[in-house]
């Protein structure tokens, strides 16, 4: 009773968890882990000056499309959401905690560790992740109010948004319509991708295995979080020194 | 308040498995594979064996670089970079010696490469002597030598951070029965001495002089 899953899903679960392991992996290679904004990219912010509504939008809403760390934690806020209405305010609740903190920090100047944030993040996946499982009712007894925390890790989300962008030093002319189009962007990219998810999601809960499955993958996405963690704590502590 | 969220229910000791085996996994990752391939630590030995360390990149250790001083590594200069090629013929008589020598201020750096050609089978039958000497100050009290090298042979190469404000350059001298001719290549930050001054008494010129 106590190892159902180890018990039942031994060929399966084997299987689902190199699956996992390749894709974690994969992230692995580079600048991939601490996700940040390179190449052309990277240059087109660095020199851009005055207003760039269109590019800034695609740039937002591409740097959170292959963000798989806000991803992670947005897809495992809507794991076990059914209704659109649940889905729309924990996801606006988000959106609002993320957007006020990378306004803030870009246009507000306001600094922080890119490394602490990121590694923040990643806890806020394995709280997201453990939450799903119930864990803090179960073990704790109390259910901490989710949609706080989903506020409270919205914020420091946008931090974790804002040094990227402030990593390129933007110029000051046309910062705030090219700060605001890059937020719109964002939301865009936000959405694409968890239409995308809960199509897969909604078509994944009618198989009899899902309830099963959701509890692996709630553990994987624990796993995601704790590496990002480590990763980034890592950075913190060997890196910058 | 969480009644929209509709997690199936998971025993408390599945819970504490879960949240173990995730803690687990996510650090043996990061042992294995992130810290050598990210971080150049590999505590298990993992990351040589699969290669994995490679990925990592070399090393990187920043040294300090020395201060200014007689010892800085960095040294910039106000004055202008130049570079001469001179050409001294030793003949075999009595003329066969000569001081050729660049004006310097003190930490000034020459860059010099110098060969002998007419008497190559005799590398000891040519001397030279490159020292340095400052400007004696005020004019008529002792001025000061500092000896660098003194020695035969037919080549030289090397670089002179100036100890002192002066002249500084070589005595050469051709010892052998035939002429022979020293080329003399110069580069960095110096002065050449006009012919006939102190330091080129011999009036030499430079072949070629580039700004």
């Amino acid at each position: 009773m106590a190892f159902p899953i180890g018990m039942r899903f031994q060929g399966r679960g084997a299987a689902l968890g190199l699956c996992a392991a390749t894709l974690a992996l994969t992230l692995l290679a580079g600048d991939a882990l601490a996700h940040n904004m390179a190449g052309k990219d990277a240059a087109f912010v660095a020199a851009s000056k005055g207003p760039q509504i269109l590019p800034f939008l695609y740039l937002g809403a591409k740097h959170m499309a292959t963000g798989y760390d806000h991803l992670l934690f947005v897809i495992g806020t809507v794991f076990f959401l059914y209704r659109f209405r649940d889905i729309a305010i924990y996801v606006t609740t988000f959106s609002i905690g993320h957007s006020t903190t990378l306004l803030l920090g870009v246009l507000g100047g306001v600094h922080v560790n890119p490394y602490l944030v990121d590694a923040i993040i990643g806890l806020s996946v394995v709280y997201i992740a453990f939450d799903n499982l119930g864990g803090f009712k179960t073990l704790l007894g109390v259910q901490p109010n989710t949609k706080l925390a989903i506020l409270g890790f919205g914020l420091v989300h946008g931090f974790g948004l804002a040094t990227k962008v402030q990593e390129l030093n933007p110029s000051a002319q046309g910062l705030v319509p090219n700060m605001l189009s890059f937020n719109v962007g964002i939301e865009i990219g936000q959405l694409l991708v968890l239409c995308a998810a809960l199509a897969l999601i909604v078509w994944w809960r009618k198989s009899e295995a899902f309830s099963r499955q959701a509890v692996v993958t709630n553990a994987l996405f624990m796993t995601a979080g704790f590496v990002l963690m480590e990763y980034q704590l890592g950075m913190y502590f060997m890196a910058s020194a | 308040m969480t009644e929209e969220r509709k997690a199936p229910p998971t025993s408390k000791s599945r819970l504490l498995l879960l949240t173990a085996a995730a803690l687990f996994g996510a650090s043996a990752i990061f042992v294995l594979f992130v810290l050598p391939a990210e971080f150049h630590r590999d505590p298990t030995g993992f990351g040589r064996l699969t290669g994995l360390d490679q990925l990592a990149g070399p090393e990187v250790i920043t040294l300090a670089a020395a201060p200014a001083g007689p010892n800085s590594t960095v040294r910039n200069y106000a004055g202008t970079y130049r570079s001469d090629v001179v050409d001294i013929t030793l003949p075999p008589d009595e003329k066969n010696e000569l001081e050729y020598k660049v004006k310097m201020k003190t930490g000034d750096t020459l860059i010099y490469s110098w060969t002998v050609t007419g008497d190559e089978a005799h590398p000891e039958w040519f001397y030279y002597d490159f020292h340095g000497e400052s400007f004696p100050n005020p004019p008529g009290t002792k001025s000061t030598v500092m000896e660098y090298a003194q020695a035969t042979g037919l080549s030289g190469n090397g670089a002179l951070v100036a100890p002192f404000e002066g002249v500084h350059g070589w005595y050469v001298q051709n010892q052998s029965d035939k002429p022979v001719v020293v080329h003399l290549k110069l580069s960095g930050f110096y002065e050449l001495v006009p012919p006939g001054e102190y330091g080129n008494e011999a009036g030499i010129l430079p072949v070629a002089a580039a700004k």
